[in-house]
């Protein structure tokens, strides 16, 4: 699986791609990651600590989009959690629609006699496995 | 504390607001939540135009993985509503799914009205009369269309 | 013969020196012929003209004459100040003249008397000599009157003056003082608490100034009074008007300016030592005059009242600047306030001084909410109801309103522990937060769930008991109420409103309610705070902004003081309105493990272990994250979202999404490079030195790395920005001395300094002015809100025939809830009328309904 990441515009002559096999990135930037540079000109830059800022989303849909089952957005927390993300995980089914775990379990516990069935588009429900994760 | 099902009602309200489907409507009661009225009008060019058919919305708190009880308050000659104003409605029994919300439901009834389900009959000489007779069939419609300009001057919509 | 007689009796009333050759016994001759004449009246009336044209008319002039005011004392006379050479002339000429006149009237009176009983026969009654006596009297009466002396009032007023004088310093001289400091006043006061009473050691004139003074000081009125019945009393007001002065100088003298000791009772006992007992000699009541004794004793103490209680109020505004030390102050002005009608002049005058000294441009905001807290305290302290308070605060409310940064101020101000020791005002309601979790938690567990709404007529009782408990406790809590509005206090208000005359102490049985309301108001000055804006949604919304400010530019991941903050918050405003701050607070910690499980090396055999290259760079790599749910962050919106970062940076972000999405996954991150802070050091021209900039600003120095100088659009072009957003963030470098702007005739470059060049080197770290806006202005919102509601209520009016008022403002409350509704029931009336004007309903007394 292609795993796309945010690319500013940066050198053409860098590529990112990553296939299951090859493990090494092949870049032409410098191996370093230190950030001093060598004096072109008589400034140098240090860098200490770059916090920088970004956001999460599970992707599930457009920036906004909402679980059919609540109504609130992916990125959000449906009822009775407290807090998103690792609290309201979001999960597919085969059938490539995403609802909240939350929500999908109650509705799948809620007709348990009955096969369980996507609520979108009615087919068979089950969950798709994630692939290729661990913190390692 | 705000349960799942109210809040989900309450975001039901904000999209028929803000969004609303045509020829429909619906407002939760003002001393509960779970109680809506609504109103769906007859559509054009059908037997139907004009009509403004009130109905209750009866909601339990497992909304929305269980349907609401939807009932016809206007009287109504149909042959998937009874008489007691209950209605016949795959997706309010076996076909329900939690990604309806109040204007789906709605919307639904209303396009129920034009294409009646012949093979779940709950008033039996509406669906006789609707095929067999069409002409009387619409008569018949065209009365409850009337009526229901009536109700809607006398009634106070307190439900 | 009768006309010698007469003649003879004509001498005798113009008192003429040769009658006192005339022997008895031609006198008597001569009356007994009148007698017999029966010519009484006409020989009364000759007396009276006599005595008009000659005794009484030099008389009358001498005393004018000596009455006559130097000009140079005319003015000391009018202002009714003390003046010494005023004093002696009072007491040398005018006082003297004026007893010297009294003298002579009452002398001639006697001979009027003796001559009218000559002039009559002896079977006449003596009602007649009387009349004429009267006769006598109203001449007087009438002489003074017309051709007395102009200032006469005045004159005695000053005489009373400096009789009062002495005595009061003999008084306190007595009682040991020897000179007007105010350690005397405490001592005083001490000593009457410990003895309990105020009347103690009081003594009188005769026995402290000695009887000749006393009789002295009273002749004057008596005097006076015998001369004519009006001038007596003129001589009682000119006292009183003297007396009422000395008040009014003594308790400016002791107690202006002087806040940090109690002076109230230590006046009142002044009070009824001096001008009481000058009173009481000056007109001469004994103790059979009980009744008169008390009221002017009352008058005395309501004159100290008022005295001491205008001039606290003039005093008001820099009695609050020195609250707490100023609180003995407060007291007596509170004593001074039940016992006068002075509410009305307390505000007026403050709401003036405020305005005139606080509320311009010149005041800092911060200064402006100290201010007002220590009005909130002080008033609440004057007046627990809060009614004074609720009056007073309009004004300022209303200037903080308009001024941007309030919201700011006031949350920094909460939320800050005043660590930096910049003064205890900022640390003083982080502490009163703190008072709040502590000691008044039980207060707050009861009104936490905020009180029906009064206006709510859903709250009535009976539609509660139909009501489910789930739905009443979600009407309550979607019930916008402000924090400040308590029920019992507006019925004050409006009673205080409706007439200041009508305002009366609070009865006793409602002690306990107002001890229970002021208990309330104390623990309520941070909802008073937040009351500035009416509602606690925007206040909270302000506070997410600031506190993602703040997190945003955070260095490390510590966050314990904006815990507790939020926790204080949450214990006032409720665990709901909070809830993005909580999540805010929450990704900051989550993001400190995610960072510290991206960098630490991956254990062996998973699929991460083996980039070993990727490993390495993120094991060393300057790059942190803060990861937000971005739902709950205030809106970020800054010119520049998007720029390119330095490779070597870009690239180690790169990596670490990707191992955030290896841990987290299926989460991914998207970066905001725009947002965050970067700490590095700068080697420049032999100096080093570090700063805290933003990315685009490190991102800009950064390619200054590569080459000299570059010229502005090239330099924009390859970080991705305008060159106004270029030039904007470029400015933190020239500040610090290491770029220059300069013109080459083709446009601008900038470059590296020189060691030649002249530069300011600020070493300060530079604040631009890169924030997150995330508040959406205040009219635009409006506007957008306006548009949902009016879907809401055709909506409704749709289910509905009709809906009042009342209804659809119920309705409204209860579910619209993104945003919160917050409208007045008024302004929902002007919108549903502005509505009708636009045809779309029609309304029918307070009801509408669809058009």
């Amino acid at each position: 699986m292609v795993v796309e990441t945010r690319s500013h515009g940066t050198s053409a002559d860098v590529q990112r791609v990553r296939s299951p096999s090859i493990d090494v990135v092949d870049v032409s930037a410098r191996p370093s990651a230190s950030t001093a540079s060598e004096g072109a000109t008589s400034l140098s830059i240090d860098v200490k600590t770059w916090r920088a800022v970004g956001a999460w989303t599970w992707g599930a849909g457009d920036a906004g989009d909402v679980c059919g089952i609540c109504r609130i957005a992916y990125d959000g927390c449906p009822p009775d959690a407290k807090f998103p993300g690792d609290d309201s995980p979001v999960v597919w089914g085969r059938c490539g629609h995403a609802f909240h775990l939350q929500c999908i379990t109650k509705w799948l516990s809620g007709n348990a006699q009955d096969a369980p069935r996507c609520p979108i588009c009615r087919g068979a429900w089950e969950f798709k496995e994630l692939e290729g994760t661990g913190a390692g | 504390m705000s349960t799942p099902a109210r809040k989900r009602l309450m975001r039901d309200f904000k999209r028929l607001q803000t969004d609303p489907p045509a020829g429909i409507s619906g407002t939760p009661s003002e001393s509960n939540i779970m109680s809506w009225h609504a109103v769906i009008f007859g559509p054009e060019g059908t037997p139907w135009e004009g009509g403004t058919f009130k109905l209750t919305i009866a909601f339990s708190e497992e909304y929305p993985n269980k349907a609401p009880v939807v009932k016809f308050v206007t009287k109504m000659f149909h042959p998937n509503v009874y008489n007691d104003g209950s209605i016949c409605l795959d997706i309010l029994q076996n076909q329900w799914s939690p990604i309806y919300d109040v204007g789906a439901i709605l919307t639904s009834i209303q396009s129920l009205l034009c294409d009646p389900n012949p093979n779940s009959p709950a008033n039996s000489e509406a669906a006789a009369l609707y095929n067999e007779n069409r002409r009387a069939y619409n008569k018949r419609v065209a009365a409850v269309v009337e009526d229901s300009w009536m109700e809607i001057g006398a009634g106070t919509g307190a439900g | 013969m009768a006309v010698d007689a007469w003649c003879l009796a004509r001498s005798l009333a113009a008192n003429d020196p040769s009658t006192s050759a005339l022997s008895a016994k031609d006198v008597d001759e001569a009356f007994a012929t009148l007698r017999r004449s029966n010519c009484s009246d006409v020989l009364e009336r000759a007396f009276l003209s006599a005595f008009a044209s000659g005794v009484g008319k030099d008389a009358l002039e001498a005393w004018c004459k000596s009455c006559e005011v130097p000009a140079t004392l005319v003015r000391a006379l009018n202002d009714g100040v003390s003046d010494e050479r005023l004093d002696a002339w009072t007491r040398e000429r005018a006082a003297p003249a004026t007893l010297k006149f009294a003298e002579i009237v009452e002398s001639e009176r006697c001979r009027a008397r003796a001559f009218s009983s000559r002039a009559r026969s002896e079977n006449e009654t003596s009602a007649s000599v009387e009349a004429f006596v009267r006769v006598f009297d109203a001449e007087v009466g009438a002489m003074v009157c017309a051709r007395g002396p102009p200032r006469l009032s005045a004159i005695l007023s000053a005489w009373y003056r400096v009789q009062a004088k002495e005595y009061d310093r003999a008084v306190r001289r007595r009682w040991g003082e020897t000179s007007d400091d105010e350690e005397n006043d405490l001592m005083e006061t001490n000593m009457l608490e410990r003895q309990g009473t105020i009347s103690m050691d009081i003594a009188g004139c005769a026995e402290v100034m000695g009887l000749l003074w006393s009789a002295a000081t009273a002749e004057m009125r008596t005097a006076l009074a015998k001369c004519h019945e009006s001038l007596g009393r003129v001589a009682e007001n000119a006292a009183a008007r003297a007396l009422g002065g000395c008040v009014q100088q003594h308790v400016v003298r002791r107690c202006e300016g002087a806040f940090d000791a109690p002076k109230l009772r230590a006046t009142l006992r002044w009070v009824r030592a001096v001008p009481l007992e000058f009173f009481k000699t000056a007109l001469s009541l004994s103790a059979n005059d009980g009744a008169a004794i008390d009221s002017w004793r009352g008058r005395l103490e309501y004159a100290v009242y008022e005295h001491l209680g205008a001039l606290r109020i003039h005093e008001l505004f820099d009695i609050i600047v020195e609250y707490p030390d100023s609180l003995p102050a407060i007291t007596d002005l509170r004593t001074c306030l039940q016992n006068t009608m002075l509410h009305s002049v307390l505000v007026d005058s403050f709401v003036d001084a405020t305005r005139s000294r606080l509320l311009h441009a010149g005041a800092s905001t911060v200064d402006i909410v100290q201010q007002y807290i220590g009005t909130i305290k002080t008033l609440l302290e004057l007046d627990p109801s809060g009614v004074v308070l609720e009056l007073v605060s309009g004004p300022i409310k209303e200037y903080l309103r308009e001024r941007k940064d309030t919201i700011r101020c006031v949350v920094t101000m909460l939320t800050d522990d005043g660590g930096g020791g910049e003064g205890d005002g900022e640390g003083a309601l982080y502490a009163e937060l703190g008072r709040l979790a502590r000691g008044e938690s039980m207060e707050f567990a009861e009104s936490s769930v905020p009180a029906p709404n009064p206006s709510v007529g859903l709250m009535d009782a009976d539609n509660l008991d139909r009501m489910d408990s789930i739905t009443a406790e979600m009407v309550a809590i979607a019930a916008t109420i402000t924090e400040d509005a308590h029920e019992d206090d507006i019925v004050q208000t409006q009673q205080v409103l409706s007439g200041w005359d009508a305002w009366e102490p609070e009865p006793v049985e409602t002690e306990a309610a107002a001890s229970r309301g002021r208990r309330r108001k104390g623990g309520d000055i941070i909802g008073l705070l937040v009351g500035i804006y009416g509602s606690k949604e925007l206040f909270i919304n302000e506070y997410r902004t600031m506190l993602a400010e703040k997190l945003l530019a955070k260095t490390t991941y510590d966050t314990d003081r904006e815990m507790h903050a939020l926790e204080l918050l949450k214990l006032r405003f409720g665990e709901g309105s909070l809830h993005n701050c909580e999540v805010m607070l929450k990704d900051f910690a989550d993001s400190k493990r995610t960072n510290a499980n991206i960098k630490v090396q991956p254990t062996t055999g998973t699929p991460s272990a083996k980039d070993r290259r990727a490993n390495d760079i993120l094991m060393h790599t300057p790059v942190e994250a803060t990861i937000v749910s971005s739902m709950f962050w205030p809106a970020f919106s800054t010119d520049v979202t998007d720029f390119k970062l330095p490779q070597e940076i870009q690239e180690q972000m790169d990596l670490y999404a990707k191992r955030y999405h290896q841990i987290k996954a299926p989460r991914k991150m998207e970066w905001r490079p725009a947002l965050g802070i970067v700490v590095m050091d700068v080697t420049h021209n032999d100096r080093t030195f570090e700063v805290s900039v933003n990315p685009l600003q490190a991102t800009i120095l950064h390619h200054f790395q590569r080459a000299e100088s570059w010229r502005a659009s090239d330099l924009a072009h390859e970080v991705g920005v305008s060159v106004d957003a270029l030039r904007r963030r470029i400015a933190v470098w020239i500040n610090h001395g290491v770029l220059i702007e300069r013109n080459d005739g083709q446009g601008v470059v900038y470059a590296l300094t020189e060691l030649t060049d002249e530069v300011d080197a600020m070493d300060g770290v530079h604040n631009d002015d890169e924030h997150i806006s995330g508040v959406v202005t205040a009219e635009e919102s409006a506007a957008a809100g306006m548009m949902v509601y009016e879907q809401y209520v055709m909506g409704m009016l749709t289910n509905f025939p009709s809906l009042s008022l009342d209804r659809i403002h119920n309705m409204l409350k209860m579910f619209v809830v993104d945003p919160v509704y917050d409208k007045s029931i008024e302004d929902l009336e002007q919108f549903l009328l502005g509505l009708v004007a636009q045809d779309k309903l029609s309304a029918d007394g307070t009801s509408f309904s669809k058009k």
